[in-house]
């Protein structure tokens, strides 16, 4: 979608300078809870701050106080982003990521029979009369990526393995 | 005719009992007169004639009593097999009242030189934790590298399933913790697979018996295939300590989804074993769920048939309405337990139900040979995977000229090698024996059996009769024989080369050897009788044959004087049923094949001077 | 000066100002000295620009020779495998690694006051604690008090320029892609980048120049044939500044306004014209930036479970009461991220994902379109049209946007210690909108006659469309009066 350009005003002289400047035109604070407006933060429930420390293998708060706490930082948090609710984004596609969108990129950028030549000439025709395709298995060389000291980190390790010590259930 | 046999005649049966002429022709004569005399009882026919075939009346309530028996036992049986099938209730009455719905989830992982995420090789049994990118482990800084390699075989995979191949696709995060994902996230495709909306048939080639559950072909559908990584090894140390091996980790898997339109045990088992099938006939993956690297999940719930209570029925999943709750049995590693698993499940969720109970949808697990399936996460334990596109990695657009080259070379696929090998006028083989050709030893075993068909017509190409045996007795020799010599052996096409096997059939099919020479002329040849079998027919002179008329007049009278009890019971007693016994006698004592029962059948009733068998008819007639 | 007296100068500093802590580990004095020494006198020009010079590097970019940490307790023991590719850069191109600097721990604030390693130090001329702004105020400090003579930091929503707008120095947020990520820890995949703090342009555009490369490492490295297509050869003289009014906020310092006018009428005076702007998202963009990157952190943090790497707690990581890996990431995480990576687990649960981090993402679209929209060059990610061709459409947009790049001057330290944690967020309200866009933003300091010699001015911040970094800085030497 092309971007609509705006009317721009030019500033000639410096006085109007500071006469457009002289208004804001919003306020951030706007964004925060207000002491008043406490109650109209989206409420959490011990519950989900249970569930959502859970899904982030955080521990639980240590007493209630502390829990509290987690419980209106969390609250401010949303009230403070939550405003975007209110946009209309109908029609808009997200943004996930910044990178080239153009469509000579995507050509750039496609998987066609030319790329994957390599790959496929590594594969072999057997048979006579019932013909399969097989992928030959050579060695790899991995050497550039797989040459390093991958258990030199780990504060534990038991011979080649890492360690992970566990007393839940398994799967 | 006797006087005639001379001595030298009698040399090969010389051990054999002398039988005295004089008692023979008294016998014979007394034979004569009664026959000449007009139909006596005992000539009528056997069913009415014969005294020991029709039960003593005396005998008739312990008949009964017997045969009683046997219904009862038969009705035990099939209730035995019915409990285990179902512990409360006949299986047919729970079916007319409950309709099970299943959905597989198959993870395979796909033949690649390297890893989805990294340039690192791909292994099986290597040293732990050597083929391990820093990306692999989740080192800090790393980043994907989209190994574009890796889709050869989850294309082919998609297209030989009948999906839509995606322009674009992408990929996500799957978050959750576990000691196998070193990143605290899996990445897949759950936003935008790579193929969707594709299809899988079952013929009933792909069931046992070759007998479809539903009557017909089944076809169910794929509602999509993804890429995803597979997760790190682990090695239990009980009781706590998990030993981790990263080298699986990122090993590219295709999750394969279907829809739920499964209704029966047995056709989600055969949609797994044809699946697997599919996916090693276009080399997509290298092993099989017996070496674990295909695992199953499904998806069962149950629903009234005359949805009674709907409310319980309100589920919808991928698409598909009205259904009931579902629960989830996962990581399913044979075939078998996909099968024991659903129908434990379904069981368990029917007594549920009709208890008043409601389903929980929960994640389940199921030990082979165990009758009940059991919780492994309940609703606190419920996962929020909280899935979001992976922002380092680009969308993968995929070139139509690439999906057209994987559709044209696809190899045959097994419903169309099948149906070739069944069509009696190609190779008429059973469904069963077309399915096992197809599977063994990865298509190496049908190869050489088309071979050994191609030669074999070539050396009968204008003998009709021949022509329509050859598939047959091939597939058998392949299959059956072959198959048990290389029972404990890996399959090699050499070990027996194709002509040389096809060499052994025409023999045996011109009747130049006996089947039995040619069971052990193949062992002899397995075990390494370099020489070629036209040659080893000569050196050891196992030609056939066949038996001169005074051979045959030599060996039915050996019998005759051995068997002067019998003889008697034909000749005094008139029981020419008995004949018959000797013809099979002549044939147990002939090498295979040499003695033609018609001939054997004529020999035995000149000497014993009956009428030939025609001449008996026609009496019997009148 | 010789490069053996600036390392010299430079080392000495490190010493003078130590209590500032603008550093977690310092090369050995020894070995720089020595390898500075080898460098031949002669190399002014050429590829080894940067040669015996002594760079700074965040502590969040990984160095195989010395620590990496991030500022967190989980990563206080850790020495990365590998060495990031734009450490590899700056050692080809004849750099001296200094050290490497504190940091908020991975990332995460406005004022480097959560490290592990204790708060990194500002001070003024009068010696009052300021905020040395965040995260990358080590690298700030570090480049403001002569330790080194530039500094690498990250910028995910404003932590390069930030800090540089508090210190007095230039700091530079390049497009985003441009220099690679490979080696950098990644806060928020989707707005990291790295930049560059320096005291003036020119030894900015030295750093940059030797890390503006594509990296096939980092597979958001932007491709060679779109790099072709970014920026202009021939900018039009003079220059269209757009001045966005949505930055006119009611919390703007009355300081940092007059400052702001008087950079304005600087350029205005050199001969440019200014016009107005009109950017609405700007008011959507912190909230959507504080939906997206805890939601990222929460994800690329998942991976701190002192397996493979870290330090991690003593006992079993998982029991039938607890969570598996909770308490070493409970222990190894400050509070601040513990508080991210839960607003970042909510916005990304299933009931909260469309409205939260879906609508966030089409803000930022909003965001990037608001831009376009004032821009005369086109956002070349999404046409393939050079500018060239858009010459005719010249007179209906801005060359570049100039506003301030906080809306206050560095606050005392002790006030912002115990600020409320969403507090902090409104520091970032004017650097935000261009990391979500991918843009190139440079925060130079601008001192108004007035001030001149009793501060370190007021960060001023000049905003191009992506791909237009050599703009950008033209125009910030011109602000800084270099040009």
């Amino acid at each position: 979608m092309s971007a609509i350009r705006q009317k721009m005003l030019r500033v000639r002289n410096p006085a109007d300078l500071d006469q457009l400047l002289a208004k804001p035109t919003w306020s951030v604070e706007s964004l925060l809870p207000s002491k008043s407006a406490a109650s109209e933060s989206p409420k959490i429930s011990t519950q989900q701050l249970h569930h959502l420390l859970r899904l982030s293998a955080l521990p639980a708060p240590e007493n209630a106080e502390a829990e509290q706490k987690m419980l209106d930082t969390l609250s401010a948090q949303l009230h403070f982003v939550g405003e975007i609710q209110q946009v209309d984004t109908s029609g808009v596609t997200p943004l996930r990521a910044i990178r080239d969108e153009t469509a000579a990129a995507e050509v750039e950028q496609t998987i066609t029979l030319d790329t994957l030549k390599d790959a496929l000439a590594k594969e072999q025709v057997v048979g006579k009369h019932y013909k399969r395709i097989q992928r030959k298995i050579d060695h790899v060389d991995a050497k550039d990526v797989e040459d390093w000291d991958v258990l030199g980190s780990a504060e534990r390790k038991a011979g080649r393995f890492f360690v992970v010590e566990s007393e839940m259930p398994q799967e | 005719m006797l006087n005639q046999l001379s001595r030298t005649g009698h040399a090969t049966f010389a051990r054999r009992p002398y039988i005295c002429q004089e008692c023979l022709r008294r016998l014979q004569s007394r034979h004569i007169r009664s026959i000449a005399s007009p139909a006596p009882a005992w000539i009528r026919p056997l069913s009415t004639a014969s005294d020991d075939r029709t039960p003593p009346k005396e005998d008739a309530p312990f008949r009964k009593a017997l045969k009683d028996a046997a219904k009862k036992k038969r009705l035990e049986n099939r209730g035995k097999a019915q409990s285990s099938d179902n512990p409360s209730g006949s299986s047919e009455f729970k079916s007319e009242k409950w309709e099970l719905t299943v959905g597989i989830e198959i993870h395979a992982e796909l033949n690649t030189a390297r890893k989805l995420f990294s340039s690192a090789a791909t292994s099986v049994n290597d040293t732990p934790n050597t083929h391990v990118a820093l990306f692999d482990a989740a080192f800090p800084g790393s980043q994907p590298h989209f190994q574009r390699e890796t889709l050869i075989p989850a294309l082919r995979a998609a297209l030989a399933l009948n999906c839509e191949i995606q322009h674009r696709s992408s990929f996500d995060r799957k978050h959750y913790f576990y000691q196998d994902q070193p990143a605290g996230y899996q990445i897949t495709q759950y936003y935008e697979p790579f193929a969707r909306d594709g299809h899988i048939t079952l013929y009933p080639h792909d069931f046992p018996g070759g007998v479809s559950p539903e009557g017909g072909p089944v076809t169910i559908g794929i509602k999509q295939v993804q890429m995803e990584q597979d997760t790190a090894k682990t090695i239990q140390q009980p009781p706590s300590t998990h030993l981790l091996d990263f080298n699986r980790v990122s090993h590219p898997l295709i999750e394969i989804i279907t829809l739920p339109q499964i209704h029966n045990p047995v056709v989600a088992a055969a949609c797994v074993r044809k699946i697997q099938a599919i996916l090693k006939a276009v080399d997509a993956v290298t092993a099989g769920m017996e070496m674990g690297g295909l695992r199953a999940d499904v998806n069962v719930s149950v629903r009234r048939r005359d949805s009674a209570d709907s409310s319980q029925q309100s589920h919808s999943y991928h698409g598909v309405t009205g259904l009931g709750q579902r629960t989830e049995i996962k990581n399913l590693p044979s075939i078998k337990a996909v099968e024991d698993a659903i129908i434990a499940e379904r069981d368990r969720q029917i007594d549920l139900l009709e208890r008043g109970g409601i389903v929980d949808g929960e994640t389940r697990g199921f030990t082979q040979g165990s009758k009940t399936t059991r919780r492994l996460r309940g609703k606190e334990g419920e996962i929020d995977y909280r899935y979001m596109p992976d922002p380092d990695i680009a969308p993968v657009v995929v070139g139509k000229d690439l999906v057209q080259h994987l559709k044209s070379s696809m190899p045959l696929l097994s419903d169309d090698v099948i149906e070739m090998l069944v069509d009696p006028k190609r190779y008429g083989l059973t469904a069963k024996d077309a399915g096992t050709l197809v599977v063994l030893d990865d298509g190496d075993r049908l190869d050489y059996y088309l071979e050994v068909v191609e030669i074999l017509r070539r050396i009968f190409s204008e003998d009709f009769a021949a022509l329509s045996r050859v598939g047959k007795m091939a597939g058998n020799w392949v299959l059956m024989e072959l198959g048990a010599l290389f029972k404990t052996t890996q399959w090699s096409a050499d070990r027996v080369s194709p002509s040389e096997l096809a060499s052994l059939i025409a023999h045996v099919l011109r009747k130049q050897i006996t089947g039995r020479t040619a069971k052990l002329l193949l062992a002899q040849k397995f075990d390494g009788d370099a020489r070629p079998v036209d040659q080893i027919i000569v050196d050891e002179d196992l030609l056939l044959r066949p038996l001169s008329r005074d051979e045959y007049l030599a060996m039915a009278q050996q019998l005759l004087e051995e068997k002067s009890d019998v003889v008697r019971d034909i000749v005094e007693k008139g029981k020419h049923q008995k004949v018959k016994w000797f013809v099979g006698q002549m044939m147990a004592r002939g090498a295979e094949g040499t003695v033609e029962p018609g001939t054997a059948e004529e020999v035995l009733r000149l000497l014993l001077q009956l009428p030939p068998m025609e001449e008996q008819r026609q009496q019997m007639k009148k | 000066m010789s490069l053996s007296t600036l390392a010299k100068e430079c080392i000495a500093n490190q010493s003078k100002y130590t209590s500032l802590n603008a550093f977690i580990s310092l090369a050995d004095r020894a070995s720089i000295l020595s390898r500075v020494a080898k460098v031949p006198p002669s190399r002014n020009h050429g590829p080894d620009r940067l040669s015996g010079q002594l760079i700074a590097v965040k502590d969040n970019i990984c160095t195989s020779d010395l620590p990496t940490t991030a500022g967190s307790g989980i990563l206080k023991n850790f020495t990365s495998p590998y060495d990031a590719t734009v450490v590899k850069q700056l050692r080809d191109a004849g750099a001296v690694i200094a050290g490497k600097t504190n940091l908020d721990e991975f990332g995460m604030g406005s004022h480097s006051v959560h490290s592990f390693f204790g708060p990194v130090k500002n001070t003024n001329a009068r010696g009052e604690e300021l905020s040395a702004g965040g995260s990358s105020g080590g690298s700030a400090v570090a480049v403001a008090t002569g330790q080194c003579t530039a500094a690498l930091g990250t910028d995910t929503g404003g932590s390069v320029r930030l800090p540089a707008a508090y210190t007095g120095v230039v700091g530079f947020k390049p497009s985003y892609g441009l220099v690679s990520r490979w080696g950098v820890i990644a806060y928020a995949n989707s707005l990291d980048t790295v930049g560059v703090l320096a005291k003036s342009v020119a030894q900015m555009r030295r750093v940059f120049d030797a890390l503006n490369f594509h990296d096939p490492q980092d597979p958001t490295s932007l491709l060679p044939s779109t790099r072709r297509r970014l920026g202009r050869p021939v900018t039009q003289r003079p220059l269209r500044i757009g001045i966005p009014l949505d930055y006119n906020i009611s919390s703007l310092d009355p300081t940092v306004r007059k400052t702001w006018m008087h950079a304005l009428k600087a350029l205005q005076q050199k001969g440019h014209t200014l016009h107005t702007v009109n950017l609405p998202a700007t008011r959507h963009a912190l909230s959507a930036y504080y939906i997206l990157a805890p939601a990222e952190a929460s994800s690329n943090l998942a991976k701190y479970d002192g397996v493979r790497y870290g330090s991690r707690a003593e006992g079993p990581d998982g029991t039938p009461d607890s969570v598996l890996f909770a308490k070493t990431r409970g222990r190894g995480f400050g509070d601040e991220v513990q508080r991210r990576i839960l607003l970042g687990a909510f916005s990304l649960s299933a009931q909260a994902m469309d409205n939260y981090f879906i609508q966030a993402q089409k803000i930022r679209r909003l965001v990037q379109r608001d831009f376009d929209g004032v821009f005369s060059a086109r956002n070349p990610l999404l046409t393939s049209a050079s500018s060239e061709a858009e010459g005719h459409r010249e007179g209906a947009g801005v060359d570049v946007l100039v506003c301030p790049t906080a809306p206050t001057p560095a606050p005392e330290l002790a006030k912002v210690k115990n600020q409320d944690p969403v507090d902090a967020y409104m520091n970032d309200v004017f650097t935000v909108p261009a990391s979500l866009a991918g843009l190139p933003a440079v925060s130079v300091p601008v001192k108004m006659r007035e001030t001149q010699g009793s501060g370190a001015g007021i960060g001023m911040q000049v905003i191009g469309q992506f791909g237009d970094d050599g703009l950008v800085l033209d125009v910030g030497e011109e602000l800084m009066g270099e040009g």
